[in-house]
């Protein structure tokens, strides 16, 4: 231990670089985006009183809730299996589940045009059912941006309950079948009642990141992508737009944070 | 496993194996499609050439833009690592006040949208006369970012370490530097190893800031599969995402290995 | 005395703020001997020792280590060897690579290392496992490689922080002889850490008791025991019934014939009978408990007054008496023991 001021003076040292890039490139950008959004035309009220921009934002609010369902219903049995596995050959599934985040959205967002393409796999398949009509394609759809994105965001959630059911003490599931629950119910009233604060947190988290999602819905939902982020997009590179632009993301940031403290909240809370 | 020998054991069993498959199926089929003898993506693939990869080399646009996008994710590994870790020995070896809501704010650039940085940047860059070139203004933008992810993985890793072999390494006759190099540097090296590789990986994988901050002329490689996704199905893509994955899967087995060993 | 005096603080003190965690405490380690600092958590032992390594800074006061102020030196040019509570083994480095670390600083030449590291191996019984990372090794292993890691130096003190407190019972008392033989046999000076007064007593060859930063006795364990200076020490050490006695009678009305003043019973200087309490230094009361210890037997015995007394004696003891039953208990005029006016 290094004593008084001149500890002070380290500990300010090693900050410096952190903080220097927090205020230049993270608070002064973060306050002008609000700033610019306020400044020149009322750029709030003309996204809150245009029934296309809100139906943009019930659009990737309805996505966030589909992709989470999504993830959550596939997640869950993997981050258990591998969560309890004893296996050696579970770190190594491990390792796999994971393995797509070291490779760019972009390019898993490819794959998913490759099979949703008019002659793509996927979009073949449905046309065979013959419920949708022949020159069908999974591109361009709702449903293709939902099943694309849950791929995308399928190991955040994995990662996050795994951590959360690795904390679970398995004694206690084992003390509720010794009681006479079984297994199933031992699940339900034990591992999930305790993982309960987890499960919201993971759920919050890919929520917060498909609602304001970039590159796959773009990519997937093409020129009839009406989501928050592809619009800012549209906005500025495209419109040139900067003010309203900026207020749709500063609407998007405020979503963000929001979710963002309720579940930094919950993961705080989550053993109890 | 008593409780997997049961019926809904078996459940969990069948769903876990489907969402597998959902996970890594898109990239074996891109993989698999790139080696298509076809002038157009066909999955499954008919025949077998590896045309695809040689129009990929011989296009300017993707070498270049691979070669920007690793010195970029090079310069931003390096600095994360750098800025992120002296903030992570602060936050952790250092009781200060406000330390909890600091921690806090320096992680919270995960959980934001990046397109919402890229545009808060942009218009915070296009405002200041000084602004950098393209590369060094993408560069300090990934910061943000890469920053958050070596804390990220710094922070529970120093406060694993017991602090006390620090002073046990002083008491046995080490300098604070010696003690710092014969000690915690070989202590933290997973860690270190592990958020570096993050950090880099996310630079060369990210495409939001990219697009936004990034010079036109000297696009990273992110950007140049962007733009040629968005224009049409063209196998040469499926190509240079193949190298793309076959690049992480490397990245991945050297960062384990090197960091187990 | 100044000649034999290998470690010496000289009203050394730490304070945090407002809070002082070692007040201006004077002690003197004789060469070859091993004190023990005694006293609850929070009493600022592990404050003084690490004051000694040189990690904290004394707010006052000096160290001499061997004639030399060292109270500003740092703490790698410290000829100290430190356990630490937690063993703090390098756990990137095997057994023997732990050992050598302290002789390697010391640019000891490379086959007298390997021939110390030997010695020190087969010293603590570690053969075999010289080549094992710390997590590869028992919780009795590891605080072996943290002794020899700190004793294969030869340091002028050897400092030891609760070096017992992780392991269990059993392992506890067999290395505590093993330290101890270890200690006297290389005339080792050292300074031992515990809040374990059995402990203290055992190994030490004097017991420097502390409570809440104040150093309150330096003795021999025999004379904390038997002359507590305070009535801290009193009931820290051992158990005591304590009796404030004035004009014959203690507080709650006991006829004492003995000192005036704050007074120490012992319990086993305590005996048990059923004939009526009559005179000074008896008193009747109702036993409350009896616990058979194998060793003996402990009673309680509730007094009119309320007061429960500790009586020690054999084990017997368990079938003259029964619980709920009556008691006499009686002791010596010698036994009541005045504690030093405060
Ligand atoms: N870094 C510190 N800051 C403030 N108070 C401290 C610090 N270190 C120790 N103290 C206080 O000093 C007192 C003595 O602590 P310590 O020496 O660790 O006790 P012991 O080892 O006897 O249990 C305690 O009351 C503790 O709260
Ligand atoms: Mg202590």
């Amino acid at each position: 231990m290094i004593e008084g001021a001149r500890r002070g003076l380290i500990a300010a040292g090693l900050l410096a670089p952190a903080a220097l890039v927090f205020a230049i490139l993270f608070v002064w950008p973060q306050l002008g985006l609000f700033l610019q959004s306020l400044g020149g035309p009322p750029t709030f009220s003309r996204f809150l009183g245009d029934s296309y921009y809100l139906g943009v934002l019930g659009n990737s609010l309805l996505l966030g809730v589909c992709v989470t369902l999504v993830t959550l219903v596939l997640g869950f049995p993997l981050a258990f299996l591998l969560a309890r596995a004893e296996t050696r050959w579970a770190g190594l599934l491990l390792l796999l589940t994971t393995f797509p985040l070291w490779v760019s959205a972009v390019v898993r967002s490819f794959a998913w045009m490759v099979l949703f393409f008019r002659s793509g796999v996927a979009s073949r398949f449905l046309q065979g059912t013959g419920l949708v009509a022949p020159d069908f394609q999974l591109i361009g759809t709702f449903a293709g941006v939902v099943i694309a994105l849950a791929q995308v965001l399928l190991p955040i959630m994995i990662v996050t309950l795994y951590a959360v059911i690795r904390g679970v003490d398995r004694d206690l599931e084992h003390a509720a079948m010794n009681l006479g629950a079984s297994p199933a119910v031992a699940l339900w009233l034990v591992t999930l009642r305790l993982a309960r604060g987890g499960v919201l947190a993971g759920s919050l988290l890919v929520f917060s990141l498909s609602v304001s999602a970039f590159a796959t819905p773009s990519l997937i939902g093409g020129a009839r992508a009406h989501f928050m982020a592809v619009t800012i997009y549209e906005q500025t590179l495209e419109l040139l737009d900067w003010p309203f632009a900026a207020a749709i993301a500063a609407i998007l940031l405020v979503i963000s944070l929001s979710v963002a403290l309720t579940y930094g909240k919950l993961l705080g809370e989550k053993t109890r | 496993m008593t409780s997997l020998r049961s019926p809904l054991g078996w459940v969990l069993r069948g769903m876990a194996v489907l969402g597998f498959i959902y996970l890594l199926g898109p990239l074996l089929v891109i993989v698999a499609a790139s080696f298509s003898d076809t002038g157009y993506l066909a999955f499954p693939p008919q025949g077998f050439s590896l045309r695809w990869y040689h129009a990929a080399l011989a296009d300017a646009r993707y070498l270049t833009g691979f070669f920007v996008s690793l010195r970029l994710a090079a310069m931003v590994a390096v600095l994360s690592l750098i800025i992120g870790t002296a903030a992570a020995v602060a936050l952790t070896r250092f009781a200060f006040p406000g330390s909890v809501l600091l921690e806090a704010l320096f992680l919270s650039p995960l959980v934001l949208p990046a397109l919402v940085l890229a545009v808060a940047l942009t218009l915070f860059f296009s405002a200041n006369p000084i602004a950098p070139p393209g590369m060094t203004r993408l560069v300090i933008s990934h910061l943000l970012v890469g920053v958050p992810m070596v804390l990220r993985v710094m922070l529970p890793v120093l406060r694993r370490v017991d602090p006390a072999i620090e002073e046990a390494a002083r008491n046995l006759g080490a300098s604070p530097t010696k003690a710092f190099f014969l000690v915690t540097l070989p202590v933290l090296r997973p860690g270190l190893i592990a958020a570096a590789a993050l950090a880099f990986i996310f630079s060369f994988d990210e495409v939001e800031m990219a697009l936004f901050l990034g010079s036109v002329r000297d696009a990273p490689l992110t950007v140049v599969l962007y733009g040629a996704a968005q224009m049409q199905m063209d196998p040469t893509v499926a190509a240079v995402s193949s190298l793309l994955i076959l690049l992480a899967l490397l990245l991945m087995v050297a960062q384990q290995m090197y960091a187990n060993r | 005395m100044t000649n034999s005096a290998d470690l010496v603080l000289d009203g050394l003190a730490r304070r945090y703020g407002s809070t002082t965690a070692v007040a201006r405490m004077d002690l003197t380690v004789a060469a070859g001997e091993l004190v023990a600092l005694l006293g609850p958590s929070g009493c600022g032992k592990t404050t003084t020792l690490r004051m000694v390594a040189g990690f904290i800074e004394p707010s006052e006061g000096r160290i001499l280590l061997r004639g030399k102020d060292i109270t500003t030196m740092p703490a790698h040019q410290r000829d100290t060897g430190m356990v630490f509570q937690s063993y703090a083994l390098f756990p990137h480095l095997s057994v023997a690579e732990n050992i050598a670390f302290g002789l390697k600083r010391r640019g000891v030449p490379k086959p007298e290392i390997a021939q110390r590291v030997a010695r020190m191996v087969a010293l603590l019984q570690l053969q075999g496992l010289e080549a094992r990372l710390p997590k590869q090794l028992s919780g009795g292993q590891q605080q072996r490689v943290a002794v020899g890691r700190a004793l294969v130096i030869n340091p002028a003190v050897v400092l030891l922080d609760e070096p017992f407190s992780n392991l269990d019972a059993l392992l506890r008392e067999g290395t505590r002889i093993e330290l101890r033989r270890l200690q006297t046999e290389l005339g080792l000076t050292t300074l031992f850490v515990t809040h374990d007064q059995a402990e203290a007593m055992a190994i030490s060859d004097r017991i420097a008791v502390m409570n809440k930063g104040r150093l309150e006795q330096l003795g021999t364990p025999r004379e904390v025991y038997e002359r507590p200076a305070t009535r801290f020490v009193a009931s820290f050490i051992g158990r005591a019934n304590i009796f404030v006695s004035r004009d014959g009678r203690s507080e709650d009305g006991i006829p004492l014939d003995g000192p005036e003043g704050t007074l120490v019973l012992r319990p086993e200087r305590v005996t048990l009978d059923e004939a009526p309490a009559e005179g000074p230094n008896a008193v009747a009361g109702t036993v409350d408990l009896l616990s058979f210890l194998g060793t003996g037997t402990q009673a309680v015995l509730r007094l009119p007054g309320g007061r429960q007394l500790l009586v020690e004696g054999p084990a017997s003891l368990a079938d003259r008496f029964h619980t709920g039953g009556p008691a006499t208990a009686r002791w010596m005029r010698d036994d009541l023991v005045a504690l030093p006016a405060e």
